[in-house]
């Protein structure tokens, strides 16, 4: 079920009055209904896999009682790695079988070696690595004594699926989110309205942002001629957009979905593309996924508190492994690397390019700002390339063509053999209107958060937004949300 | 400062915005060209009742929808309107055949540009879901009963929004088949020669571009034809003229896909009339006729099913040079005895 379809517009306010009536009831029955309805909103895709969430909530319920019941280091760190062997174990079959066979099989041909494997070219359960990164935290969190065991298996079977949350994230924290089914929600009028306000700003980023651009990004990153670096540099902004668009948007709705229930789930974007580094970048995109990554992953093989090779090879490992996280491909490997590669200056000079400057503190040399926001923009829509490229080749190609004198050539011909110029007058208009309303309340959750502004002005800002929703949203078949796919 | 909302003041809200919304939705419905022309649709379709005993029906797109109503026979009646692809065709159908109704035969477009890209989505998709929904359509609702019915709300309402979009963006740019003066009979016949064939190459190409490439045209046809039989009702393929240069895009490989489905459907009944005029004055652009086109055609239809479809005093309009039409299976002896 997507967000974004009529099907969850009558969804979504069927299971909020059933919650209601739940809270009549009892804690118990309210944490029901967000089990069942989050049941069913998965189900919707495909039920079958239902039971790999309930296998995974099941084994992780079963871990964290057996891990406070576990005196001895030794038994716990055993019950611990039960955990993420069948947690991970689940991931790595379904998303990594295919993709580590292949490349052994390519790896083991280029060195002239005759290697059969079977590919099984298994589907990939939607969201399968936001919700076992989610019931990770929990096992680990159990195992490190930060998080209390759940013994209501209603409330830690609805903490996993929980619905605005369960395919895409925000990657909830156990000790964050599992107090919060542990108490009846009494939802207020405010509830309801911020999560009405954050819901139509997802719609906005995802209808009228991310779907306009991904008319252009699609059109040119799947054509197989080889592109002038005017237009290649044109496909990689609108890009960039989208998935801003895309993500965002989703990571709203679900905020302001969970809202509507009286939940409050973490920020997952802060205005990224205002950023005035990689490092701030990644302070501000995807937040829940990056702090995981620093928390379960670079942190444990180190961290920071190392020399100052070992701190750099800490930060490509995690880059990369948390671009292969994205999906089973090399391309997305290299995103992170390269990622991790934007990072390094700062480990090795990091006196000269430390920064105190951020997008919400806009002062002293408003020149140098810009340059410094322009050019992490720039860097990011690079990395964005191999994101979106079906190989590495093809990112490479568009790289290169970036780089070449073709990036001076007129790229309207091309644009409108493609059919696209009217395409780029609406995605445009959008990615300009996305920036004035995330440049103005830059320091607030989303841009649609009003609440403190004079009455006639937030009734133009819904006006706006809503009128733009409504006349210039995407209306070819419904593009599925970008992240679902990871 | 931070204001906090109550029950009360939310419901206040909420009524207030439900009320402009319904008011914008009113105000859209009213004044846009987008339901101007919905309205238009569904009186033409309506006017079928006012006919007691339709016997003929019309159904494709505007190169059916030239022969107006008020130039056919009582028995006869066009629903065809500019824009239709097969899916709407096939939602009209439906309709009428829901009705009491006297139909015997049916004239359904065979021409090339229907099963080509252009009209796998129609402009008049979301007005032909009306038809389906009311027949209870299994076919033709791919978004689902629930996503239909909310489309029906104006500014819901997907192909407003893409017919608003083109509006916006028809004011930067000339539309590509040329200026106001094309409409008109003389309009057409009056432009240079070469300026003619360039514009309907053009429009051409464009029209018959992925003929064969998707599956979904023709297994509407199948629906259609599968549909008219199941309630007796026979079904002659039309193929309508056009000019010579418009047609050059249309190749025989393109020719063949559409013969063999037809075949493969059993429609044996075959007029086609693409060739029949050469001459600029029987057009008023590249693939629509002008009235003196219009008459020479309502007279070759006749001649070749032998059955009467021009209303009284339209029957004596010149016919012009048209002895060249040619059919396929049937020649020129009627069609149905």
């Amino acid at each position: 079920m997507l967000f974004h379809t009529v099907i969850y517009a009558v969804f979504l306010p069927s299971v909020w009055l059933l919650y209601l009536l739940g809270g009549r009831i009892s804690l118990r029955a309210q944490n029901f209904v967000l089990l069942v309805a989050s049941y069913f909103f998965y189900g919707w895709w495909d039920w079958r896999f239902l039971g790999l969430i309930f296998i995974s909530s099941l084994v992780d319920y079963i871990v964290g009682i057996s891990l406070d019941a576990t005196p001895t280091p030794r038994a716990r760190r055993f019950v611990l790695l039960a955990s993420l062997a069948v947690n991970l174990g689940i991931l790595g079959f379904f998303k990594y079988y295919d993709f580590f066979i292949s490349s052994l099989t390519d790896a083991a041909s280029a060195a002239g070696l005759d290697v059969q494997a079977p590919v099984l070219r298994i589907i990939l359960p939607v969201g399968l690595s936001f919700y076992t990164f989610q019931a990770l935290t929990y096992t680990v969190g159990v195992y490190r004594r930060q998080v209390k065991p759940e013994r209501d298996p209603i409330a830690f079977f609805a903490y996993v699926a929980f619905f605005p949350q369960l395919v895409a994230g925000p990657i909830e924290r156990a000790g964050h989110m599992l107090p919060q089914f542990k108490h009846t929600h009494h939802i207020s009028a405010d509830d309801v309205t911020r999560g009405l306000r954050q819901i139509t700003w997802g719609l906005f980023c995802k209808l009228v942002v991310a779907d306009n651009c991904a008319i252009v990004a699609n059109r040119i990153f799947d054509s197989h001629a080889h592109l002038p670096g005017s237009v290649a540099l044109i496909g990689a902004f609108f890009f960039a957009f989208q998935i801003y668009g895309d993500f965002s948007g989703y990571s709203h709705i679900a905020l302001g979905s969970a809202r509507l229930f009286g939940f409050e789930l973490m920020q997952n974007f802060a205005t990224p593309y205002f950023s005035q580094s990689i490092p701030e970048f990644w302070r501000r995109w995807h937040i829940s996924l990056s702090t995981w990554f620093r928390d379960f992953v670079f942190i444990p093989i180190g961290g920071s508190r190392v020399g100052k090779l070992r701190y750099a090879f800490n930060i490509l490992l995690t880059f990369t492994v948390s671009g292969l996280w994205h999906g089973a491909n090399w391309t997305f490997a290299m995103w992170g690397f390269l990622n991790g590669l934007y990072y390094l200056p700062n480990i090795f000079f990091a006196k000269r390019l430390e920064s105190s400057a951020t997008a919400q503190t806009l002062t002293r040399n408003r020149f140098v700002v810009v340059a410094r926001v322009a050019l992490t923009f720039f860097l990011t829509l690079l990395a964005w390339i191999f994101f979106r490229s079906k190989t590495i080749h093809a990112a490479f190609l568009m790289v290169g063509s970036i780089f070449s004198g073709s990036i001076a050539t007129n790229p309207a011909p091309v644009l409108r053999q493609f059919g696209l110029l009217s395409a780029i007058v609406t995605a445009g208009a959008a990615i300009v209107a996305l920036n004035v309303f995330e440049f103005i309340q830059r320091d607030k959750g989303f841009a649609l958060q009003v609440e403190s502004r004079p009455l006639a002005t937030r009734w133009a800002a819904y006006a706006c937004v809503v009128g733009l929703i409504l006349c210039f949203r995407y209306t070819g078949s419904a593009l599925d949300f970008i992240y679902f796919q990871f | 400062m931070r204001l906090r909302n109550t029950w009360r003041t939310l419901a206040i809200k909420i009524t207030v915005a439900i009320g402009i919304f319904a008011a914008a939705n009113l105000l859209t419905y009213e004044t846009s060209g987008y339901f101007l022309r919905e309205h238009e649709y569904y009186a033409v379709v309506a006017g079928f009742t006012e006919h007691q005993h339709v016997r003929s029906v019309f159904v494709g797109d505007s190169h059916v929808a030239q022969l107006d109503n008020e130039i056919l026979a009582d028995d006869a009646y066009n629903v065809a309107f500019g824009g239709d692809g097969l899916r709407e065709i096939y939602a009209k159908l439906r309709y009428l055949l829901s009705r009491p109704n006297e139909i015997d035969t049916l004239f359904l477009t065979a021409d090339a540009h229907m099963f080509g890209t252009g009209r796998l989505q129609s402009s008049n998709g979301a007005f032909a879901d009306m038809y389906l929904l009311r027949t209870g359509s299994p076919f033709g609702l791919e978004h689902g009963r629930l996503a239909t019915v909310f489309n029906l709300v104006p500014l819901f309402n997907d192909d407003f929004v893409q017919y608003l979009k083109l509006d916006i963006a028809k004011g930067w740019k000339r539309s590509p088949r040329g200026g106001d003066d094309e409409d008109t009979d003389a309009g057409w016949s009056s432009r240079p020669q070469e300026e003619r064939e360039r514009i309907a190459r053009e429009t051409g190409i464009g029209d018959h571009r992925g003929i064969g490439a998707h599956s979904e045209p023709f297994q509407w046809y199948v629906r259609i034809v599968d549909l008219a039989r199941a309630h007796g009702v026979h079904v002659i393929a039309v193929r309508y003229p056009s000019t010579a240069a418009y047609l050059e895009s249309e190749t025989p490989a393109d020719d063949m896909v559409i013969d063999r489905a037809l075949a493969a459907v059993g429609v044996a009944d075959i007029l086609d009339y693409r060739h029949v005029f050469a001459d600029a004055s029987y057009f008023k652009d590249p693939d629509h006729l002008s009235k003196k086109g219009i008459a020479a055609l309502m007279q070759l239809l006749e001649n070749q099913t032998r059955r009467k479809l021009r209303a009284a005093g339209s029957d004596d309009q010149p016919a012009g040079t048209a002895s060249a039409a040619a059919s396929r299976s049937s020649d020129r002896r009627g069609l149905r005895d």
